[in-house]
């Protein structure tokens, strides 16, 4: 069984996200399952940012600490991760860098400097990369020093290229020497880089000559490796993909024709990889014509403009989208309401990460549960649906999208940053977009005259035509059937009793297999609850807490709007214990679960320190919990 | 035609050890790998042990804005003296990649 994680360090756009990418390539090509993401700062440069890789010929449901390879490009990245790296790994690192003490990095945080002070220091060193290397030797982890300065310039040197091109094959050094020491043959390297960079010719040459000059190098320097095994996948065509990009896919697959966004980490992604893709060939249709076809992506001057612009383009009759993060969520509030109030439908794909405020702006939070559900003042019910997968957050836009047409409602789709810039590989058959039909609802093209946009029904739900196709009044007052502004008691308490039996009928035309799944064995006396993107983390620590004796189920709570309390209640009430997971203080979920089914959590493992939970993490939560009665852990694993 | 040569291959050129890219005036370290850099004279990229004849000790004096290679910051005349006396690397600017943009967050 193959099972390898590595790491590649660097500074803040110092090519450490591009390697990340070719490495992934790499592993894919040999033919492996592999899951990357990256850590990065959230300042504009130069502070350490790293990508974590694991990948195996098994499934891979989470990262893992500790690593087999790290490749610090710089001398942060080695103090930083000193105890990522696991005995029998590898180290590889920049030999001018030995010098350079931690106390004089300046992009380092101050605390780390502090600990790796501290730490240094109680064994009589100072905290320096020759004395890190001293440490990690004496653990028995192999280092190896590259000569980068020395290694660009031979590939300066042998394609005559000026050095301002060689410059960014720096990481490329970095992670050639790593998967050559893994085993990884050269044409694999050099086919990755052919992906990534295949387009770029004059970027593509200075990079291929230095992967075969950094191999080179270490076959003198540490001879030959023996070759890794390829993986059961080689020769398939499979699909790589991060989390922003398969949400942005299911958008235009699923007809989507207008998305607004005002950037922010880690939401923009989404929208950019709709605008360079929004182009697509339809069968029958003249390719003059296909810029009819391409989706208005507009990018707004605030979130408030954001949100509007996708409500009006809605009530054109346009499937419309938003997309955005907590801090622009926040902003979004008053729109959500009016949406609620006119009966509007609009996906909002909500990418949480690590409030409160601008918090940790490029880090993994699952915060924004209880500010979804509760958006927007007055009774404003909704639909909240969180994916915990690549794969469920491709059919969930693709479903968000009907729900949001069929019942005339904003649908927040909650995803996070560890979703969002996580990569994965998936298998053609497992994106099939014809599962999921696309669904408008009521709608009606010619309303004629005497149109009711707020029509009374028993479902609560109204033919909706498009602005335009005849005279119709919306706006976020309270209204009649007309939608002309009424103040009239009748009509208030009529239209309040429509919204909510509308939400009514939400609840009772999602399938419950939808709204919740329970993974493992029903009998299980333990039950973990949890939403979101710790889906493959728990499932992964289940695997390997059954190998260790002890039995677990998971509820993975799909849709928290409308709550699905009877299902719920049915599954914990048959359980012992009951463990939440997620990656907030308050424990939110678990305050909803009190309130929709009178059941208390008491056992709860929370990652507050805005790094992906890691399957691991869950392990040692669940083994402290039964073994030390521990009601709750708090798991800090991540630098 | 640029004449720029590597430290080892300058012969029986004497000049000062220091009397390199790497304390010259007139060169701009990488923001993150400050062994590469550009040269404003030559308008290319170079090593920071190459060197020329144009080369011009960097100093601080003049009030204008500054490179601190160690901390990585751009800095006022004032700040930049403080961290000179701290024996911090210190440079007329920093030469920042185009490429490093495609890596940064939106906010």
């Amino acid at each position: 069984m193959i099972d390898l994680n590595l790491i590649i360090g660097g500074p803040q756009g110092g090519g450490v996200e591009s390697a990340g990418q070719v490495v992934v390539k790499a592993i894919v090509l040999k033919g492996f399952n592999v899951l990357g993401t990256r850590e990065y700062h959230s300042n504009i440069m130069g502070a350490h940012s790293y990508y974590h890789v694991r990948f195996s010929d098994g499934i891979v449901r989470a990262l893992r600490l500790p690593v087999e390879s790290i490749v610090a490009l710089d001398a942060e990245s080695v103090l930083t991760h000193i105890n990522d790296l696991s005995e029998r790994g590898f180290l590889v690192y920049d030999i001018d860098t030995l010098s350079q003490d931690a106390t004089r990095i300046a992009s380092m945080e101050p605390s780390l400097r502090r600990r790796l002070r501290n730490t240094f220091n109680s064994l009589g060193l100072n905290p320096t990369v020759a004395n890190a290397i001293k440490i990690l030797e004496e653990k028995g982890v192999k280092t190896i020093g590259l000569p980068l300065k020395d290694l660009l310039k031979k590939v300066s040197a042998e394609i005559g290229a000026p050095i301002a091109s060689i410059a960014k094959t720096v990481n490329v050094i970095g992670i050639a020497s790593s998967l050559y020491m893994l085993g990884f043959e050269p044409e694999y390297i050099s086919k990755a880089l052919e992906l990534q960079f295949g387009n770029r010719p004059k970027i593509l040459k200075p990079n291929i000559t230095a992967a075969s000059i950094a191999i080179e190098y270490i076959e003198s320097n540490y001879g030959k490796r023996p070759i890794l095994q390829d993986g059961p996948h080689k020769g398939k065509r499979r699909m790589i993909t991060s989390g922003n990009e398969i949400v942005a896919m299911a958008k235009i697959i699923g007809g989507l024709s207008f998305e607004t966004f005002y950037p922010i980490t880690p939401a923009s992604d989404e929208a950019f990889h709709i605008e360079e893709n929004k182009y697509i060939e339809v069968e029958g249709v003249e390719k003059d014509s296909i810029d009819k076809l391409s989706i208005v992506v507009l990018q707004t001057e605030d979130e408030i403009s954001a949100i509007n612009m996708a409500i009006g383009a809605a009530l054109t009759g346009s499937r419309a989208a938003t997309s955005t993060s907590g801090p622009g969520f926040s902003l979004m509030n008053e729109a959500i309401s009016m949406a609620v109030e006119a009966e509007v439908p609009i996906l909002i794909s909500l990418w949480m990460r690590a409030g409160p405020s601008t918090g940790i702006a490029t880090r993994e939070g699952q915060q924004d549960l209880l500010h979804s559900i509760f958006s927007g003042h007055g009774d404003t019910p909704k639909i909240v649906i969180a994916s915990g997968d690549h794969i469920e957050a491709f059919y969930d836009t693709l479903k968000a999208m009907n729900w949001a047409e069929e019942f005339q409602t904003p649908v927040i789709h909650l995803l996070d940053k560890y979703l969002a810039s996580t990569i994965t590989v998936l298998d053609e058959p497992e994106i099939d977009p014809s599962i999921v039909d696309i669904r408008r609802g009521k709608r009606v093209e010619s309303p004629g005259d005497n149109y009711k946009r707020y029509e009374i029904t028993e479902d609560g739900l109204s033919p909706m035509a498009p602005l335009g196709s005849t005279t119709m009044i919306v706006s976020s007052l309270e209204h009649d059937e007309y939608g002309f502004a009424s103040e009239d008691p009748i009509d208030r308490e009529e239209m309040m009793k429509k919204r909510i039996r509308k939400f009514e009928t939400i609840a009772k035309s999602i399938p419950e297999s939808e709204k919740l799944v329970l993974h493992g064995d029903i009998d299980a006396r333990i039950t973990i609850i949890s939403f979101g993107s710790t889906k493959q983390a728990i499932l992964g620590a289940i695997e390997e807490l059954e190998k260790r004796g002890i039995k677990i189920n998971f509820l993975q709570f799909r849709i928290l709007s409308p709550f699905p309390s009877n299902s719920a209640l049915d599954v914990l009430s048959r359980s012992e214990r009951i463990i939440s997971v997620e990656s907030n203080a308050m424990g939110q979920l678990s305050l909803l679960v009190r309130a929709h089914t009178g059941v208390n959590i008491e056992y709860s493992i929370r990652k507050l320190n805005a790094r992906p939970l890691y399957d691991i993490d869950i392990v040692y939560g669940v083994e402290r919990i039964i073994k030390d009665n521990v009601k709750s852990v708090v798991v800090s694993s991540g630098s | 035609m640029i004449h720029i040569m590597s430290l080892a291959s300058r012969g029986s050129l004497k000049l000062s050890g220091k009397a390199s890219c790497a304390s010259c005036w007139n060169w701009l370290p990488h923001v993150h790998y400050p062994f590469i850099g550009y040269c404003s004279i030559w308008r290319v990229t170079t090593f920071d042990d190459y060197y020329c004849l144009n080369y011009e000790l960097v100093s601080v004096s003049g009030d204008r804005f500054y490179w601190c290679s160690t901390c990585k910051l751009r800095l006022t005349r004032d700040d930049a003296i403080i961290h000179w006396n701290g024996n911090h690397r210190i440079f007329r600017a920093a030469y920042v990649d185009p490429d490093v943009r495609e890596e940064l967050y939106e906010g």
